[in-house]
């Protein structure tokens, strides 16, 4: 009977995040009045629009490094891409791959970069990624802002501010818009289903299955759960970690302009920081941790933290009269989630450690 | 071992050089104008048709150009294929023209349906004037 | 020769590259057209407002609690200070102090849950405390819109309830404490001596508590835990009353940086307010480990020399506003040296 109720307690404890989010959903739903039919097909829409940004922060997670807040250089390697070929005019979904083509190199630059910086700072990957994002996100400005229109050539003259250089806050990319989407569309029962994205998703899930079985990806799981281990086992520690960076960041790179495309429209300036925000968010809320993370976890959480941002701000108009309310409860709850989520992981670890050091000194009462 | 690496590495950047090269081609957008004006070379003027649609690489809906009308269309791609339908006074098609073009004969903004169906008489794409 | 390089070790290349790059920039400002004594006293000013949160940063860092990137829960009881001290209509130093005595008692209850929840996350401070102090600004945006403040300056017109985004303080205790022995040379020198008398006397009480039993059990508890505990100090107990301590010159700062500024900036505004505290202590020479007092003082000249100077003198040379991209990189160019600064043991 104890057993049980310990294990039944466990399990709570392991997913407490998940299963919050269920009962503030479910609780919210009915007040949102939102219909059934509508939820479903913007879940749809929103899973086929930002998985593949949430699965771009697997590997980081399997290679120890933590949440990959780096994430956002990617998403602006991918910007800077649509910038060109929307100035450049050329549409459809070969524009889109165009794009991924041309910001590639530099994604690998970028990544490659966060990863030397990450390598310096061991044992504090997760802020200094977060204040990197930041301090990439001026660089990005001084390109954007300045640098385009001036120094590199743009010829399209609508997406240059009126003073004559800087790309203008908002750049239309009805070239692009939805072309992956509705490469395949397919309507079920009213709702539309974009099944090619939904390929490219499914392609990049066995992608990830299929690379922890490479030697990189054993590689990479070995250095994430012991360094010192994995370095006296021979494997190139500081190289696995950098291209376990590497690639989440062209991940990241290809997840933002399929989010991109499906929008149709970038704030130049500010969709690159919601990707990262919302990416990890929905990580955390799909029960993963900073150390471990499947990819059950990742549709789980966009669904789960999606359905939760489309809800709350009509049920928090519906129940206090603001949907202004809603609007900041919702960026509470983003940010008190991921809180949450790196305290329990924070205090598991610790406990874990005083477990060993308690066991290694003798059951010594403190 | 190394000189293996180095090929297969040029090899993918040359692979995605080559796919980048296809897809500006066949996604590269030109915004043209499409105009039905009279025209004259050498010597013989031919008259702008009374009323036509014209279909550009099977947009829809059509443009329906009466004499002196411009239009614009979007041509995507490498090679484009124009329809003129000559229209009567009760809008029934009495001629049917198709003409098609590559993108490397473009030369500027404007192409003049007129010269396009006379087998693409010299002159039937010119700049556009600021 | 020999004193120079030890002043060079000591101070460290990328302090003194910050150090001449501020110097040159004051030297060209009279030739673009950017007044030098404007340029002074508005650096003076800016170094006095942020003085006292920069100085927060330092009982965290002693502790080993890292750099105090959860200022903003500090800050939100200042602002709960602030604004009541304007609901109840409290004008010059009274106001201040009012502002002060509802503050400190709300950043003690903050800090010391805050200090709980760092305790049971030894090892990833830093990270939760971002998130902590982001959450409590999305939180505290919920509660301006439903606390029921009344008065006419703070709330939205049509409606009458729900405070506005942005209140001034014109006409309550705007300057108050600047102004105590403040004087003016011409037209544009401006000198708020009261202001960084408050700030070295802050500097002075946080000075002397280091000496003391509980401020050095505090920096044994940061540098050397083990021994600390081998001592019978109680290392949760100290970790937390730096967070108290921490949270409350917080809640003291941004009061200060307030009734210098001369508004009071809700909802949004303190999100990003840790960051450049911790920018400007960083700057001064402390690390994630380390921080002292001079760090501190120089770190706040120079950071907010540069943040001043820079789009100053930028702008009047490029004629564009690149101030915020700039404030930008510098700042979190700043933290970002610091984090990857592998620590160098000293023999």
């Amino acid at each position: 009977m104890n057993r049980k109720y310990d294990n039944f307690k466990h399990i709570l404890i392991q997913n407490a995040v998940p299963i919050v989010f269920l009962l503030v959903s479910a609780f919210a739903i009915p007040i949102s009045q939102f219909s059934g039919t509508y939820l479903v097909q913007e879940m749809l829409v929103r899973l086929s629009r930002n998985s593949f940004l949430v699965l771009s922060l697997l590997i980081p997670i399997m290679a120890g490094m933590g949440l990959n807040f780096g994430m956002v250089l990617g998403a602006m390697a991918g910007q800077i891409g649509l910038i060109f070929i929307t100035d450049w005019n050329v549409v459809g979904i070969y524009g889109m791959v165009l794009a991924a083509i041309i910001s590639t190199p530099l994604a690998i630059l970028l990544g490659w970069l966060c990863g030397l910086i990450l390598n310096r700072a061991r044992g504090r990957e997760m802020v200094t990624s977060f204040i990197l994002g930041f301090f990439m996100n001026g660089v990005y400005q001084l390109v954007v802002l300045y640098g385009f229109g001036s120094v590199v050539p743009v010829a399209s003259q609508k997406m240059v501010l009126s003073r004559g250089f800087g790309i203008r806050n908002v750049t239309n990319l009805e070239g692009v818009r939805k072309c992956l989407d509705n490469l395949l569309p397919v309507s079920v029962a009213g709702v539309e289903i974009p099944v090619a994205t939904f390929l490219i998703i499914g392609l990049f899930c066995l992608f990830v299955l299929w690379f922890r079985k490479t030697k990189l990806g054993q590689d990479m799981r070995a250095v994430g759960q012991d360094l010192d281990v994995a370095r006296d086992a021979g494997i190139p520690v500081e190289r696995t970690r950098l291209i376990s960076i590497v690639i989440s960041t062209v991940l990241a790179c290809y997840g933002q302009i399929i989010f991109l495309q499906n929008i149709g429209t970038m704030n130049t300036y500010n969709s690159h920081e919601q990707a990262g925000m919302f990416a990890i968010a929905s990580l955390l809320v799909g029960g993963s941790t900073v150390s471990k993370a499947s990819i059950f976890n990742v549709f789980l959480g966009v669904v789960l933290f999606h359905l939760m941002f489309v809800v709350s701000p009509m049920a928090g108009k519906y129940l206090i009269g603001e949907a202004q309310l809603g609007e900041y409860f919702r960026v509470f709850v983003s940010y008190g989630i991921i809180s949450l989520a790196l305290v329990l992981h924070a205090w598991r670890r610790q406990k874990e450690k005083d477990r060993t050091r308690r066991s290694l000194r003798g059951l010594q009462a403190e | 071992m190394k000189l293996k690496q180095i090929l297969v590495n040029l090899a993918i950047i040359v692979f995605f050089i080559t796919v980048a090269v296809f897809c500006y081609s066949e996604g590269k957008a030109r915004n043209m104008l499409i105009e039905n004006q009279s025209f004259s070379y050498e010597g013989k003027t031919y008259d702008a048709f009374e009323a036509i649609e014209v279909t550009v690489d099977g947009q829809d809906p059509p443009l329906f150009l009466l004499e002196g009308d411009r239009g614009s269309v979007n041509l995507i791609g490498k090679s484009h294929v124009v329809v003129v339908e000559v229209l009567d006074e009760n809008d029934k098609v009495i001629k049917t023209y198709s003409v098609s073009f590559k993108s490397r004969e473009l030369k500027g903004q404007i192409i003049n349906v007129v010269p396009l169906v006379m087998e693409k008489l010299p002159g039937w794409n010119r700049e556009l004037q600021k | 020769m020999n004193t120079i390089r030890e002043f060079i070790e000591y101070a460290g290349w990328p302090r003194i590259i910050i150090g001449l790059f501020l110097i040159s920039l004051f030297i060209i400002a009279p030739f673009v057209g950017v007044r030098f004594d404007v340029s002074v006293s508005d650096t003076l000013v800016r170094f006095g407002m942020n003085g006292v949160m920069v100085l927060a940063m330092v009982p965290m860092v002693v502790s080993g609690c890292g750099l105090n990137f959860g200022l903003p829960l500090g800050i939100i009881a200042g602002l709960l200070g602030a604004v009541t001290s304007i609901e109840m209509g409290v004008n010059g130093i009274p106001g201040v102090l009012t502002a002060m005595a509802v503050a400190v008692p709300i950043a003690v209850v903050l800090g010391w849950a805050y200090g709980l929840l760092l305790n049971r996350a030894k090892g990833s401070e830093m990270m939760i405390a971002t998130y902590v102090g982001f959450s409590s600004v999305a939180f505290m945006c919920i509660m301006w819109l439903i606390l029921p403040f009344r008065s006419a300056n703070m709330v939205w017109g049509y409606a009458g309830k729900g405070l506005r985004t942005t209140i001034s303080v014109e006409g309550y205790w705007h300057q108050a404490i600047s102004d105590i022995g403040s004087f003016r040379i011409g037209e544009f020198f401006y000198v708020p001596t009261g202001m960084f008398l408050f700030f070295a006397l802050l500097c002075v009480f946080m000075w002397y508590f280091m000496r003391t039993k509980t401020g050095t059990a505090m920096a044994t508890v940061g540098s050397n835990p083990e021994f600390a505990r081998a001592s019978g100090v109680n290392i949760d107990k100290m970790r937390t009353f730096s967070v108290v301590l921490s949270t409350v010159l917080g809640a003291i700062g941004i009061i200060v940086y307030e009734q210098s500024f001369g508004f009071i900036q809700l909802y949004m505004g303190p999100f990003y307010m840790a960051f450049p505290a911790v920018s400007a202590v960083l700057i001064g020479g402390a690390s994630v480990h380390k921080a002292t007092i001079v760090n501190v003082i120089v770190g706040t000249i120079l950071f907010q020399g540069i943040l001043t100077m820079t789009p100053s003198v930028i702008n009047s040379m490029i004629q564009t506003d690149m101030s915020e991209v700039i404030r930008i990189i510098v700042s979190n160019g700043m933290i970002l040296y610091a984090l990857t600064r592998v620590l160098k043991v000293k023999l």
